[in-house]
């Protein structure tokens, strides 16, 4: 019987000498994956601008994206300028886009056609993140984590239904 | 309604002639053999009959209503080996008092239990497993609310004030109990959500804490699914008494000082005074607390008040009449959980200034008459009130107002030598107002029957049915019939076999059918559903019990569980408006409660207690397997240990009295992915398995003449860090010390 104490001491004591719970380490929140173009690339200069765009705001429409873009619920990557964009005629790109943690109901890729920068009538989305069932999917993306493994598949000559 | 008033007609016509209580008393003295002090407290129970009586200041006690036969008689105390006195007979004039001495132990297997038959009987005679705990043992940890308690019994787990036995609870933040936690028999869940508030539970007060593990609904009705805890409070002894209660804690740092979150110490504090006093005819106690809690995380601290009062009267030898008051008023932070890992004491942003007021309590009174050794009936009744609200920056969120009245009348009796029938009636009602539930009335009824049939010498076989008919506001009442069998079989003087089978069921409570709430503190929605169906469980048991000697006993239980129609919150996206102001529909996170699961539980249960080192140390182990699978998807349950291990050794020389109490929880394999994602809680997936190990050790200044006993704890000794619930840190390491005393 003094061994089994002597034994159940040990254990108790081995297995919990590790402490539980550690910090975990210190990460900007982020959305990450992969952009893919399934079609052919129109002229270059037919795309004056590309992004990624992730929208805490569902359904988008021109009465509120530009707000929600200046409010910060539409974040904007590689960044909010006209000199920004993603790489053009490459097939497939990584993306690494930080954003604020929240719940972001409306991913996808965002393509300035036009010459007019506040003319909605300028931009095309061409292709949003869809869940299975062909629908916007919904991202939820915490502090000190990195939502990865998303794959945004663009098609400029069968694009998804536009919000504006 | 017309087939429970059948039921209803049958059972009070099968209310026998009622035999009339006989004359013969029985006067004794119950001594510590040791030291041959008097023992107030003592249990006595007399064998083969429904009479029973405890010891007073003096240890003396009476017993009316004997009849001229030869009888056997138990006297069982906590903390000593119960005495089995055969052949004793109904004093008369020229009878001597008869004296009984008791010899302390450690180790303590026969106690007397109330729950399992609605009657006192021996903890050995039970077809189910049931644990105890003490008032000593309550005292001895330190026990502010009790669900602290509870942490320490094998097969139970608590996920921050949600309890679970043997697997039968998931978590959904309290609400819809699966465990009926009883108030001196009468059910205690809140008329709103049906849960537990355990701050409610005058611990300084209470006796005794049954818990039952399987379901209990043949005699206890809706939400004993997983199980019945059955707390007792005590009564008042016959003479004056002044009790105090003094403990200060102070939180230790965390290991990281991330988590560090305040610049000063942390502190939990209380102080309880009650007196006892013989006013009149009446046996009358009153207890007064304070406590507050500061606690290890920010917006966390609780502050509390606490009354109880408790008054009883002997109408005669045989007419105990109990009147109970019991209040809480209490305001606490609103901490859901963190803010992230590395913010482990900080709660997420938009809780960060809430707090929750609340004032709930209860009136009970109980009339209990034993008419003969054959025959007793109790007559019970009690209004439960609940009123709360949650504040957020100065602005009211949620109100809500519940209450709760519920009567049971039990006729327990005893039909020759062999059959002893329990009987009754349970009504309820309920009203609910509140903006989170709307407002609703509730009512039920039930009739229930325990027929338990002596076999034989060694076997009883127990049998029971109830039938509950409940219904909700505006809702169609149902209707469920609960029925139960059990055996027990002493194989010999030491073994005991024992087997039962029993339904549970759950009524939805009115909040998961009713509460609609825009988000709030919690970010989600919340959504009614007023097609939810009962709960069901059916549990088996097979077990077996042996004192091998008087150092040594086991029980072993082998259990299975089948539960259908579990009701869950579910997470999900949801395209809705969010305001009746809004036009147009858009995406949220919303929960609604719902039918969701069918569940199959198996598992096993192991204890052991042992004396050692010439019975200067006693050591309990419970070791509990479980496999809870989720039938319907194929998966482990969410929130479900499959591995428990509960140890204690606890150390009693002269005045001293030291213990160490180690417990385990497996990681759990399965939380709800969902919830952590849309709620959202960050790094809501971080879980660790469970190690918990405390330390105390109290001692009585008897010796110095004072009637005093200090303490000290250490709880969570090695300051081990874990979640029993995501997003919830556990407390780190805590050192409190105790002052009681009595005079």
């Amino acid at each position: 019987m003094k061994r089994l104490l002597l034994c159940s001491t040990l254990i108790v004591l081995s297995a919990s000498c590790d402490g539980g719970l550690t910090l975990p380490p210190l990460i900007e929140p982020a959305l990450e994956g992969t952009i893919a173009v399934v079609s052919p690339w129109p002229p270059q200069d037919s795309v004056k601008n590309l992004w990624l765009f992730a929208s805490q705001i569902y359904p988008v429409d021109s009465s509120n994206i530009f707000v929600g873009i200046l409010e910060g619920s539409i974040i904007i990557y590689p960044g909010l300028s006209l000199d920004s964009s993603l790489a053009y005629n490459v097939n497939t790109q990584p993306f690494h886009a930080k954003v604020p943690p929240s719940t972001y109901y409306y991913i996808g890729i965002l393509a300035r056609h036009g010459d007019l920068p506040f003319d909605p009538d300028s931009y095309r989305v061409v292709g949003v993140l869809e869940d299975t069932t062909m629908q916007p999917r919904t991202v939820v993306v915490r502090d000190y984590e990195v939502v990865s493994g998303l794959t945004i598949v663009v098609d400029f000559y069968n694009l998804p239904p536009q919000p504006f | 309604m017309k087939s429970l008033l059948v039921i209803a007609l049958g059972v009070l016509i099968a209310v026998p002639v009622i035999p009339q209580i006989r004359d013969g008393l029985l006067v004794g003295i119950v001594r510590d053999e040791e030291t041959g002090k008097p023992l107030e407290g003592a249990n006595i129970v007399v064998r083969g009959t429904l009479l029973g009586a405890a010891s007073g200041r003096n240890g003396e006690f009476r017993i009316r209503g004997l009849g001229q036969r030869a009888y056997t008689i138990v006297v069982s105390m906590v903390g000593f080996r119960p005495a089995v006195i055969e052949n004793v007979h109904a004093s008369g004039p020229e009878q001597p008092i008869l004296e009984v001495s008791l010899r302390p132990t450690l180790i303590v297997t026969d106690q007397i239990v109330v729950t399992a038959s609605r009657r006192e009987q021996e903890l050995r005679e039970v077809p189910a497993s049931l644990s105890v705990i003490t008032a000593r043992a309550l005292a001895d940890r330190n026990i502010v609310t009790m669900d602290e308690a509870m942490r320490y019994i094998p097969g139970v787990t608590v996920l921050q004030d949600q309890i679970n036995i043997r697997g039968s609870s998931g978590y959904s933040r309290g609400v819809g109990s699966r465990v009926l936690l009883l108030l001196d028999g009468l059910p205690f869940l809140t008329g709103d959500t049906g849960e537990i508030n355990w701050e409610t539970i005058p611990v300084g007060d209470v006796e005794q804490v049954e818990v039952i593990k399987g379901a209990g609904s043949a005699l206890y009705g809706s939400s004993a699914l997983g199980g019945v805890i059955n707390v007792l409070t005590r009564n008042a002894p016959d003479h004056a008494e002044f009790r105090f209660r003094l403990y200060s804690g102070l939180y230790d740092k965390p290991r990281f000082k991330e988590w560090d979150w305040s610049s000063r110490s942390r502190f939990q504090s209380g102080l309880m005074i009650g007196y006892a006093e013989r006013l009149g005819p009446a046996n009358v106690l009153l207890s007064v607390g304070r406590s507050v809690d500061e606690s290890y995380r920010e917006n966390d601290a609780h502050h509390r008040w606490t009354v109880f009062a408790k008054a009883h009267t002997d109408l005669s030898e045989a007419r105990r009449l109990s009147l109970t008051f019991n209040m809480l008023k209490r305001t606490h932070g609103n901490f859901f959980w963190w803010k992230s890992l590395r913010e482990a004491t900080i709660p997420a942003d938009p809780q960060r200034n809430g707090t929750v007021q609340s004032t709930r309590g209860n009136i009970s009174a109980s009339f209990r008459e034993t008419v003969s050794e054959r025959f007793f009936y109790v007559v019970k009744g009690m209004y439960f009130g609940n009123f709360w609200r949650d504040d957020s920056a100065g602005h009211v969120n949620n109100v809500s107002a519940s209450h709760r009245g519920q009567t049971d009348v039990q006729f327990t009796y005893a039909t020759g030598e062999d059959h002893l029938l329990t009987f009754g009636v349970a009504g309820n009602g309920d009203y609910v107002e509140s903006n989170l539930f709307g407002r609703h009335r509730g009512y039920g009824v039930a009739v229930y029957l325990q027929d338990e049939w002596a076999v034989d010498q060694s076997a009883t076989l127990t049998t029971g049915i109830r039938y509950d008919l409940q219904k909700a506001s505006t809702l169609s009442a149902a209707g469920r019939l609960s029925p139960k069998i059990g055996i027990n079989v002493a194989v010999s003087q030491s073994t005991t076999l024992r087997s039962s089978l029993g339904a549970g069921f759950r009524y939805p409570s009115i909040g998961e059918l009713f509460v609609s709430s825009a988000a709030n503190v919690s970010q989600l929605i919340i959504l009614p559903n007023l097609n939810l169906k009962p709960e069901t469980s059916l549990t088996g048991e097979v077990g077996v019990f042996s004192k091998v000697s008087d150092d040594l006993s086991f029980d072993v239980a082998a259990f299975w569980n089948e539960l259908a129609n579990l009701i869950e919150p579910r997470v999900f996206i949801k395209s809705i408006r969010v305001s009746p102001s809004d036009t147009a529909e858009s995406n949220r996170a919303v929960v609604e409660f719902e039918n969701i699961t069918r569940a199959r539980i198996v598992g096993a249960e192991v204890g052991l207690r042992v004396s050692w080192f010439e019975r200067l140390l006693a050591t309990d182990i419970g070791y509990t397997a479980l496999w809870p699978e989720d039938v319907g998807q194929g998966t482990i349950l969410k929130f479900r240990a499959r591995h428990t291990l509960h140890t204690s050794t606890a150390l009693t020389w002269g005045e001293l009295r030291a213990s160490v109490d180690y417990r385990f929880i497996s990681r759990v394999d399965r939380v709800d992915d969902q919830l952590i994602v849309l709620a959202p809680i960050t790094h809501g997936q971080s879980r660790v398995p469970i190690h918990v190990l405390d330390l105390r050790g109290s001692y009585a200044l008897s010796t110095l003449g004072l009637p005093l006993r200090i303490g000290l704890n250490v709880t969570n000794v090695l300051n081990y860090h874990y979640v029993e619930l995501v997003g919830n840190l556990a407390p780190p390491r805590m050192y409190s010390l105790v002052l009681e005393g009595a005079l």
